[in-house]
């Protein structure tokens, strides 16, 4: 390994302060979904060295991912799941990645997310968005759920925006732009959403709720 | 007397029929909603067309389990915050 443990941490606390790398580092972040929020909210966090990683996908890489998905053409085949853990190896070997190649179910909630304080909903298909916002409120009575809908097209920025909408739940996206209505998903508005997903994580990371 | 009784009875049932049919005003998503007091939440969202599972429901800050959505009632004074979910990730 080119750079040590040591050097990596040192970096990090010379761009965030000692006293935020340390919550930084604590953090237990679930990102369910590897697709174009899944993977970009992934990176994100672990450029800014979020200790404890769980990433769950069960699909493999697309040719048709690659116009918003972090991947490149060597992954397309791969699992999500290797694919992005590779990569964010590369980032930082140090970050603690746990990966799950396995379809989210109502029934597998529980089990699933029994380690992770924040859970990133990061789907595509609106059934599945609500099931799991549904299934870890109603399962779990601490954790975060950081969903997001409506970010397709190439519509207006700044209607993508971050709402609390109550308790432990927040959302992220503009809620009316579906993908299924000849708008397509392309990596500048998907990456803009998956920035405000990843950067209300870091804000629980560092600030609390 | 007896036509007293039988008024009686008749503004009996007239505020008995009007309690029954009593409007309740609830909050969704911030708008004021006017509904029959005690309409079941699945009623209601299936009244304003939402697809039930799309969505998740908070009803006075606390989650409502997709399974209680028949069984939870609406009372005046709720407050509902109700999320429809759009594809794309």
């Amino acid at each position: 390994m080119a750079f040590s443990r040591e050097e990596v941490q040192e970096a990090l606390r010379c761009r965030h302060t000692s006293v935020i790398q340390e919550r930084l580092n604590k953090g237990r972040v679930a990102i369910s979904g590897l697709g174009g929020l899944g993977s970009n909210v992934a990176s994100a966090l672990a450029r800014i060295g979020v200790g404890h990683m769980h990433l769950i996908d069960f699909d493999r890489v697309d040719l048709t991912n690659l116009n918003r998905q972090q991947y490149f053409m060597r992954h397309v085949g791969m699992y999500k799941t290797d694919a992005l853990r590779e990569q964010l190896l590369e980032i930082n070997p140090y970050l603690d990645i746990r990966t799950d190649c396995v379809r989210v179910r109502e029934e597998n909630i529980k089990e699933l997310f029994a380690e992770d304080d924040i859970i990133c909903e990061a789907f595509d298909v609106p059934e599945n968005k609500a099931m799991l916002v549904n299934g870890v409120l109603e399962q779990f009575s601490d954790k975060i759920i950081v969903s997001a809908s409506g970010m397709a097209g190439y519509g207006d920025s700044n209607t993508i925006r971050t709402r609390k909408v109550a308790g432990r739940f927040y959302l992220c996206g503009d809620e009316t732009s579906d993908s299924g209505t000849g708008m397509g998903l392309m990596a500048p508005r998907v990456s803009i959403c998956a920035g405000h997903e990843a950067n209300l994580i870091a804000q629980l990371l560092i600030d609390g709720i | 007397m007896k036509g007293c009784t039988t008024a009686g009875v008749f503004l009996c049932e007239l505020l008995f029929w009007s309690m029954g049919k009593e409007d309740a005003m609830i909050r969704v998503n911030g708008e004021e909603k006017m509904l029959e007091e005690g309409t079941s939440l699945l009623g209601f969202l299936e009244q304003e067309g939402y697809q039930t599972a799309r969505i998740a429901v908070e009803k006075n800050g606390e989650i409502v389990p997709k399974s209680r959505y028949g069984e939870t009632l609406l009372r005046d004074g709720d407050a509902l915050e109700i999320v429809s979910f759009v594809g794309g990730g």
